[in-house]
């Protein structure tokens, strides 16, 4: 299992975002156990400095060269160097090019102390030593090495990875819980050994590889056959049989055509259908579920009414009052269940309508709990209408599907039409000339060099497929520790009820011909508008905040799951960004549990201009001076050690400083 | 002298509904034979499903192609409906009428089952439903249904109270682990298209004697035993 990196200390020299103080130039800060809180308003540098942290460990490479943590169908070998704007980062932010800039970083992976720094100008590594032994030699290969190595991860690409998807959370960027690529390699890479984890990275970069070569070649083929056809046209021989010929041709591969486009359909539907499928039976359940409610409610009331009443009979009452519908004809009957409700209301008997002081066998008088009924009936209006909603999307489907189907055998029909007619045209023609012969020849050595790399992807492919399994046994193993860890935090971070839940998704590894099932977790949750918890397959799904806190609750589990050894470091960006202040209450208390567990650090940005979230970061309002002082203490405050903008230059009278110490008490 | 009118063509969505309470009674009347009736809701369901999965065993069609799997067991919905229709128009009783908790403020109806034999109308539907062989039959082929839906009756009812109440969550399709909870149970995997819990009965084969076949009868028998088995982890 990975070993996640504990941040000790920072410190950043002779940059000009950040020129300290008289006393103390630059930033040079210890980050211990708990809440480090980075301060300032916009502009100050608060996202350079945790760029600051993630640049000394990824070096000058990346995911991708553009730095952004964007995961494909498949993983590079190895991590690609930055380009020219994201390597120039900090240069670009001061006068001067940054040169001269530098920044440590004290690190430590398990046992081991790590200490670096690197220039800020180009991130070229100055000096790199494990408990305090420098590096067999200063270069970015030993350093991945090394780092890969105390992470206990297969490859620095993993390193990276892990990096952007438990450690550093980023504002507005969603993580894995929502990208299908990223959490399939973050699932490798920190569920099984090393080993493993390479074998199915290396696998899936060769399986990808021949299906893109494959691809290529395909290209290169239909190109090689169009200039055959065109050659072959160009003969003067029987010309009326030539431009039959091409006219065919023109029609087979026009009909090819609709044909890739009808399957690319298919899979799109039969995904949804999928979908439509199991949300339309758990609607179902839960409507099952809502009308017994309410079911259930009548019948406690109707049973002291009725207390020897056969249970046939009161399921036929019950049924009218919980759905509408008669038991006995099948008919809705809204005014029969009105009434009958009217009745019950005032304690009538149902069937004869003495009121309650004529009753001999009522055992309490009735009382309808007519707010909990309410309740009841609201929630049984959403699982009506959801229901009847997802039944009619997947009658649809079921339509398109059909449709579908049928043109798909009709352009089958076609093509074997068009293809025996080709084949009876290709005998009526003359002898082909040299040039074609070679055309021909090109088109045979293209479609054999076609047949072998299919073959290679297919081979590839199962190799993979066997290997995979390993990936689907871990996630059945950490998938009960992922759920309770998911569901605790969800409760702390969210207000609607959210949990995870795992599924099976096509990889999309290669495009053509080969399927790779995989595990992927999604989260479900309530809303105000349907009814039970549903599945949230895409960011589009929840609000913004919702988005990230579901993301925060998964990075928590994920570092659960993986068993990280003991502690782990959460570096969040403005974790306060589109959330209301009681959210913000709710939120900074979950964060603040995380930070006191063990040696766990967080270190977060806050815009004091939405600074409610602050005190909770700390444990919650304090008026006490001491704690005032600890919680200063715990700030990197921007305010006085970065480079003072305008905004900061005309506050002549401290109001920043004075929200700053406002926000960390939490006095309002 | 007006027209008599013409019979209303049956609708898609009809034919369910007559499809599922012919379900219910041949299920019902399966667990009269094997001695099991009646049949607690949780029972009803899960001997549905297992009848749903098993039913290639006996050459037959899966009835519903997935349920949705949940720590409750399986739970049809639409037959659950059709339940509660049957008990209203007296082809059923239903006793002991509860209701257990769901999630969010839900509930299900708890009950017994049992085919009501005091129902004049009751003989002749089994019979044309093909449950009392196949000369009243409407169709002689689903005798086949009732005999496989008595053998797995009979198969289940040799196992214990707490046996036959875990067998369905126990089964190989609805306890792969590759599926969580809140999913779909594909009876048939999408994957390659195979039934796991058939070919596990098909397996039985296997242990037989060189050329001893088992008859599907049979093979429904072992796999209870091995349902049976599961539920305790052996």
């Amino acid at each position: 299992m990975p070993i996640l990196p504990i941040l000790q200390t920072i410190e950043i020299r002779n940059f000009g975002i950040f020129p300290g103080t008289d006393q103390e130039p630059g930033i040079k800060r210890d980050i211990d156990a708990g809440v480090t809180l980075i301060a300032g308003i916009n502009g100050l540098g608060k996202t350079t400095l945790l760029m600051v942290i993630l640049r000394m460990l990824t070096g000058p490479c990346d995911l991708t060269g553009s730095g952004l943590p964007v995961v494909g169908s498949t993983l590079p070998e190895s991590a690609p160097r930055l380009n020219r704007d994201a390597l120039r980062f900090f240069a670009q932010r001061v006068a001067g090019d940054a040169r001269g800039a530098t920044a440590s970083l004290a690190v430590r992976f398990g046992p081991h102390e790590f200490t670096l720094t690197r220039r800020l100008d180009n991130l070229q590594l100055i000096d790199a030593r494990i408990d305090g032994r420098p590096l067999a030699a200063l270069d970015e290969v030993h350093y991945q090495a090394a780092v890969r190595e105390m992470m206990g991860l297969s490859s620095f690409v993993d390193v990276l990875l892990v990096l952007h998807h438990t450690i550093f959370f980023p504002e507005g960027r969603p993580g894995a819980l929502w990208d299908r690529n990223a959490q399939r390699q973050l699932l490798r890479a920190i569920l099984l050994p090393p080993e493993a984890a390479a074998k199915i990275a290396e696998l899936e970069r060769q399986v990808g590889s021949a299906d893109s070569a494959a691809r290529n070649t395909s290209a290169q083929l239909y190109t090689a056959r169009q200039n055959l056809e065109e050659a072959q046209a160009l003969q003067a021989a029987a010309p009326g049989v030539r431009a039959e010929v091409k006219s065919k041709q023109t029609l087979f591969q026009a009909a090819e055509g609709r044909q890739a486009a009808l399957d690319e359909r298919r899979k799109t539907v039969t995904v949804e259908m999928r979908a439509v499928e199991l949300d339309l039976e758990r609607a179902r359940i839960d409507l099952d579920e809502a009308r017994r409610a309410v079911e259930r409610l009548k019948y406690e009331s109707i049973s002291r009414v009725f207390p020897k009443l056969e249970d046939a009979a009161l399921l036929t009452v019950l049924t009218l009052l919980s759905s509408g519908d008669c038991l006995v004809c099948g008919a809705h009957a809204e005014q029969a269940k009105a009434d009958l409700e009217a009745l019950l209301a005032r304690g009538d008997c149902p069937v004869c309508e003495s009121p309650p002081s004529e009753q001999a066998n009522v055992i309490a008088p009735h009382e309808v709990e007519a707010s909990r009924l309410q309740k009841l009936r609201r929630r049984l209006a959403k699982s009506i209408d959801a229901e009847a909603g997802l039944a009619s999307r997947n009658a649809a489907l079921r339509t398109e599907y059909d449709m579908i189907i049928n043109e798909a055998k009709t352009l089958s029909t076609e093509l074997d039409q068009l293809d025996r007619d080709l084949k009876g045209l290709d005998a009526k023609l003359p002898r082909p000339t040299q040039e074609v012969l070679d055309l021909q020849a090109g088109v045979k050595t293209l479609e054999t060099a076609l047949e072998r790399l299919k073959t290679r992807r297919a081979v590839h492919a199962a190799e993979l497929r066997g290997v995979l399994g390993l990936v689907q046994t871990a996630a059945e193993e950490k998938t009960g520790i992922l759920e309770d860890a998911f569901g605790r935090y969800a409760v702390a971070l969210l207000s609607e009820e959210a949990r995870l839940v795992r599924d099976t998704v096509e990889a999309g590894i290669a495009q053509q011909d080969e399927a790779f099932a995989v595990p992927s977790f999604f989260a479900e949750m309530t809303s105000a508008t349907k009814p039970g918890l549903s599945r949230r397959r895409s960011p589009g799904d929840v609000s913004e905040s919702q988005r990230e806190l579901i993301d925060l609750a998964f990075r928590f589990a994920l570092l659960e799951a993986a068993e990280a050894a003991g502690a782990s470091t959460l570096v969040m960006e403005t974790p306060e960004a589109s959330l209301d202040e009681y959210a913000m209450e709710r939120v900074g208390k979950a964060l603040f549990d995380f930070a006191q567990i063990g040696e766990n650090r967080l270190v977060a940005t806050s815009n004091l201009t939405n600074a409610g979230m602050i005190a909770w970061l700390f444990g919650g309002p304090s008026k006490s001076k001491a704690e005032l002082r600890r919680r200063h203490g715990r700030t990197i405050n921007l305010l006085e050690i970065g480079a003072k903008n305008k905004a900061l230059r005309d506050d002549a009278t401290g109001r920043y400083a004075a929200l700053l110490d406002k926000s960390l008490t939490g006095r309002s | 002298m007006s027209e008599a009118a013409p019979a209303r063509e049956l609708s898609d969505k009809d034919i369910n509904l007559v499809r599922r309470r012919a379900r219910v009674l041949l299920l019902l009347d399966a667990a009269e034979r094997a001695g099991v009736a009646p049949l607690s809701t949780d029972r009803l369901h899960a001997f549905a499903f297992l009848a749903d999965v098993l039913s290639p065993v006996w050459h037959l069609r899966s009835d519903d192609r997935f349920v949705v799997k949940d720590t409750g067991g399986p739970f049809y919905p639409e037959l659950q409906r059709e339940m509660d229709r049957l008990a209203i128009a007296g082809l059923l009783e239903i006793r002991d009428i509860g209701y257990i908790d769901r999630p969010h403020g839900g509930a299900r109806i708890s009950g017994r089952y049992s085919l009501r034999f005091e129902s004049e109308h009751l003989p002749a539907v089994l019979e044309k439903l093909g449950a009392r062989g196949e000369e009243g039959a409407l169709d002689p082929a689903d005798t086949q249904l009732h005999q496989f839906l008595v053998e797995l009756a009979g198969a289940l009812a040799r196992l214990p109270d707490d046996e036959i109440d875990s067998a369905a969550a126990a089964d190989v399709t609805y306890s792969d682990r590759a599926i969580d909870n809140r999913n779909l149970v594909y009876f048939d995997s999408a994957a390659d298209g195979t039934n796991r819990s058939v070919e596990t009965a098909q397996r039985f084969e296997k242990f037989m004697p060189e050329g001893a076949r088992l008859s599907p009868g049979e093979k429904l028998y072992l796999y209870a035993t091995y349902l049976g088995r599961r539920v305790h982890g052996s």
